[in-house]
């Protein structure tokens, strides 16, 4: 059971982005997927929600292939993607709406999850009313209120600033533990991968493959400055930037200073 | 958000009585410059003053030749405009909405529609005079076909950019919840691309009432605004009832205008700034 | 944002209104059950192809246009104008007041008279008909029936034109008085407006001695000459042209005598003369007074053209065979304020009826 990669490769005009990739992430784990930008993340994620096509190899989802009609996967999108002519409570209900549950049976639900994602009150609101950690608020209850049997976050907090976005990452946390999701979670940001995760997936630049699956033991809730949290994120910053392009390399040079 | 709400309005509020101002000192500049040359004799034209006395006749008691209030006049050109902008809309937003979503079709008909739309919809006329010449009602026909052409580009060239705008991320998001084809299109194109195609009837529904305004200049007719400043032309001596025919298109194309303006606005919150 | 619901509802509402409102007012106009005649504006291009979709039951038009109908169509005349109206004035050739050279209006009312008597004499009729056919553009058979139906003279009746004028005034349909335009009174109003001295002059002369010309005009003199287009009744400004009765005054064409292209009705011929392109014009005598009085536009009747002429003309299946038969059909006419649409309600009085606008 779980989510299952295998062989994974996929090619876009014959250019090799992802190179045999396999993983296997158990029911209720929650697994970060980091690597430097044009490395393949999203189109990973896509590939799992069935938007993209495989070149080659397997993704199964409880040993079958994950499919949106059955609302096997829910998506969270950096740019938050919320319908902007719906209200908070009527983009939480899409994906009920469109699989059919009744007004008062959706409504309920709806209000559970925006309830979760602590937006109470701001059930009327348009998206262009809210803020940017509002909006995403959103997008997770609008995700999980499809009850999906694994969650997909692409760099859900990229846009966010720094302070909104550690907050968003406890209670992502929380919601992680209270409703006990599968979430794959793509992130550019080692630090954000770990704090958050069980697992760190590594990706390399394509066509490289996976670099690394490292195992994060530290207990949550983990100190971002703890000596334990330091080593393994000079590690895997190590790996990315031998790996990674220039860029990264940069950026490395300022963290150091 | 809202937190400095009340202060907001407040300031918006003073900000709007000016506003208000504004334009009411418009209106006088232009009614003194129209003094001006009226008593100046710079153009023969009629005072303010007599041209408002003749436009409350006009509505009150109606003008002796054609025996019609000016109101009369308007209600039947109003009709002419709705019935051939709505036909023109029934046409146009479901055409502009198949061109925008599939790109075959917007090769194809892009180049007829680039053909068709610098053609001014007066120019069919004569045409649309011998295509209805057997369909009884003919100048009703015509009138309201040119009302129609008028307003099917803006109305279809709004759509297509409405559809073509709504960006793909909308799409991918319907997608990952499994929306069908048919439940895209209910719940994310048209929505996306209302605020766009409500521009264009806004749009359609302003050269149509040109267009009608003009056709019944043109054509033969019997009543309506246009045909109302035609005859008051034709029996001469009549400036200040051309003027206020004038001032009551104008007036009406601003409440249509205004109107839907408002209606969008409550329709659309999410969409206005 | 509570508010949604509501906003809806009241969109809604706002929209139902005014829909209703629309249609309620749009329905004013669009009634058309009772007996009166129903009129409908519109040249005479479009009252043909109307009365061929049906649109129209009947249309008063002036030569050729009934002729045609009659001839080629399926329509009958129903009634003459000369009938309801005798003596009726039509077309006249008038002067703007800025024009002052009189041996040229001389020449031109003597080019007209000559031209005049040239149709009224039957020995003619061979070359009147071709000239009738060059300048209309009508077929043989359309132009002999129409030609029946207009009398062609010299000098309208003044009896009459004032009597149209009195018709003007009762129907409201003057903007300004006589005395507004500086006019002691009607009389010398219509005094100064039918200026009837250069006909009587170029006639007397004319009587004692038909050979008689007047002096030739200078060649700096220029008179621009303006008509209708292919109205029949001003065939004899064709038939002066084609006679050489203004080369034989001194009028030479594309020297001093410019022939403006033809203008498609009265009014737009009396705008000419108003922006000052024009200086003597063909036209309805009809225009040319009511333009006179509510536009100010300064001309003068130097000439008669011809009287009646109109006619209504239906269906022949119609079914309508008498003049009561009328009541609730539409007719067409010209213009209001025009002797065609008078007639109609000359008509309409007659048969105990009202005339009303079709919707
Ligand atoms: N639809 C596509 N067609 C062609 N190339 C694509 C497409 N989608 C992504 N790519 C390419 O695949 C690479 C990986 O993209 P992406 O998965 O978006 O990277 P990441 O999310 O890791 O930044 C990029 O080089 C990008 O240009
Ligand atoms: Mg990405």
């Amino acid at each position: 059971m779980g989510l299952e990669l295998r062989h994974v490769t996929k090619k876009f005009n014959g250019k090799t982005i992802l190179n045999e990739v396999n993983m296997e992430i158990k029911d209720g784990e929650f697994v970060c997927i980091i690597g430097t930008s044009g490395c393949g993340k999203t189109t990973l994620l896509r590939l799992i929600s069935a938007q993209e096509e495989l070149t080659g190899g397997a993704i199964l989802l409880d040993n079958r292939p994950p499919s949106c009609e059955d609302g096997d996967v829910g998506f969270v999108f950096q740019e938050y993607a919320l319908f902007p002519w719906r209200t908070v409570k009527h983009n939480v209900e899409f994906g009920m709406e469109v699989k059919g549950i009744d007004r008062e049976e959706r409504g309920a639900i709806a209000q559970k999850y925006i309830d979760l994602v602590k937006l109470s009150g701001y059930e009327d609101y348009y998206p262009k009313e809210l803020s940017g950690g509002m909006k995403q608020r959103v997008g997770l209850a609008r995700a999980l209120a499809n009850n999906p049997k694994v969650l997909l976050m692409d760099e859900p907090f990229a846009a966010l600033d720094a302070i909104t976005r550690n907050v968003m990452q406890c209670e992502l946390l929380d919601i992680w533990e209270k409703e006990n999701k599968t979430i794959l979670f793509v992130t550019h940001s080692v630090d954000e991968a770990l704090f958050l995760a069980d697992r760190v997936i590594t990706l390399g630049s394509p066509p490289e493959s996976i670099l690394e699956v490292t195992d994060i033991g530290i207990p949550r809730h983990r100190n971002r400055t703890g000596t334990e949290f330091n080593r393994i994120r000079d590690h895997l910053l190590g790996m990315l930037m031998s790996n990674g392009d220039a860029d990264v390399k940069q950026d490395r040079e300022c963290m150091r200073q | 958000m809202d937190v400095n709400g009340a202060e907001y309005a407040a300031g918006s509020r003073s900000r709007t009585l000016s506003y208000v101002l504004i334009r009411i000192l418009s209106i006088i500049f232009l009614i003194i410059i129209w003094q001006t040359i009226a008593s100046l004799k710079l153009a023969s034209l009629p005072e303010p003053i007599e041209t408002f006395g003749m436009l409350i006749t006009l509505m009150s008691e109606g003008e002796p030749i054609l025996g019609r209030t000016l109101q009369e006049h308007a209600a039947a050109s109003l009709m002419r405009v709705l019935e051939g902008s709505i036909a023109g809309f029934v046409l146009a937003i479901p055409l502009g909405i198949v061109i925008g979503w599939y790109k075959y079709v917007e090769k194809f008909a892009g180049t007829i529609v680039e053909v068709f739309r610098p053609i001014p919809p007066l120019a069919w006329i004569p045409l649309a005079f011998i295509i209805f010449r057997n369909f009884g009602n003919t100048t009703t026909l015509v009138q309201v076909f040119v009302v129609l052409v008028g307003a099917f580009f803006p109305a279809l060239l709004a759509t297509i950019h409405g559809v073509k705008s709504i960006d793909a991320i909308y799409f991918e998001a319907a997608r990952t919840f499994g929306a069908s084809p048919s439940q895209i299109f209910a719940k994310v194109i048209v929505p996306g691309a209302l605020p766009s195609i409500i521009t264009g009837v806004r749009t359609g529904l302003g050269v149509g009432w040109m267009c009608v305004v003009a056709a019944e200049m043109i054509g033969s007719s019997a009543s309506g605004i246009g045909f109302f400043i035609w005859v008051m032309y034709e029996v001469g001596g009549g400036t200040a009832e051309i003027i206020s025919g004038m001032i009551a298109i104008g007036f009406i194309g601003y409440l249509m205008n205004e109107g839907i303006l408002f209606l969008s606005r409550r329709m659309m919150k999410w969409d206005s700034n | 944002m509570k508010n949604n619901k509501i906003s809806f509802r009241f969109f809604v509402l706002i929209s139902v209104l005014i829909l209703v409102s629309v249609c309620c007012l749009g329905c004013i106009g669009t009634e058309q059950t009772g007996d009166a005649i129903y009129l409908k504006k519109m040249g005479p291009a479009d009252m043909m192809s109307q009365f061929n979709s049906g649109d129209i039951d009947g249309f008063i038009a002036w030569e050729p246009y009934n002729a045609e109908l009659v001839v080629n169509g399926d329509g009958k005349y129903l009634v003459q104008s000369g009938t309801v109206w005798p003596n009726h004035p039509c077309c006249v050739v008038a002067v703007m007041d800025t024009f002052t050279d009189e041996s040229a209006i001389k020449a031109v009312v003597w080019a007209h008279i000559k031209a005049t008597e040239f149709i009224n004499n039957p020995a003619n009729e061979g070359a009147v008909t071709q000239y009738a056919m060059d300048f209309t553009g009508k077929d043989e058979a359309v132009v002999k029936e129409g030609m029946n139906n207009i009398k062609f003279t010299e000098y309208p009746d003044e009896t009459e034109v004032k009597t149209y004028y009195q018709k003007l005034d009762q129907n409201k349909i003057l903007k300004k008085t006589v005395g507004e335009l500086g006019y002691a009174s009607e009389d010398a109003f219509f005094g100064d407006f039918l200026m009837k001295t250069y006909y009587d002059e170029v006639k007397a002369e004319l009587d004692s001695d038909s050979s008689w010309m007047p002096e030739k005009v200078s060649n700096t003199t220029n008179v621009r000459l303006a008509y209708l287009i292919a109205d029949l009744h001003q065939l004899a400004m064709y038939a002066a042209r084609q006679e050489g009765y203004y080369e034989d005054v001194g009028l030479i064409e594309g020297e001093n005598l410019v022939i403006k292209p033809p203008y498609a009705n009265g009014p737009a011929e009396m705008e000419g003369f108003k922006n000052g392109d024009i200086d003597v014009g063909y036209l309805g005598g009809a225009p040319a007074t009511l333009k006179r009085i509510n536009d100010d536009t300064k001309i003068r009747i130097i000439a008669g053209v011809n009287n009646e002429g109109s006619a209504i003309v239906v269906g022949k299946d119609s079914g309508i065979d008498s003049l009561s038969d009328l009541k609730g059909k539409t007719i067409a006419t010209p213009g209001f304020g025009t002797v065609q649409d008078f007639i109609v309600r000359m008509i309409a009085e007659q048969i105990g009826t009202s005339v009303e606008l079709a919707a």
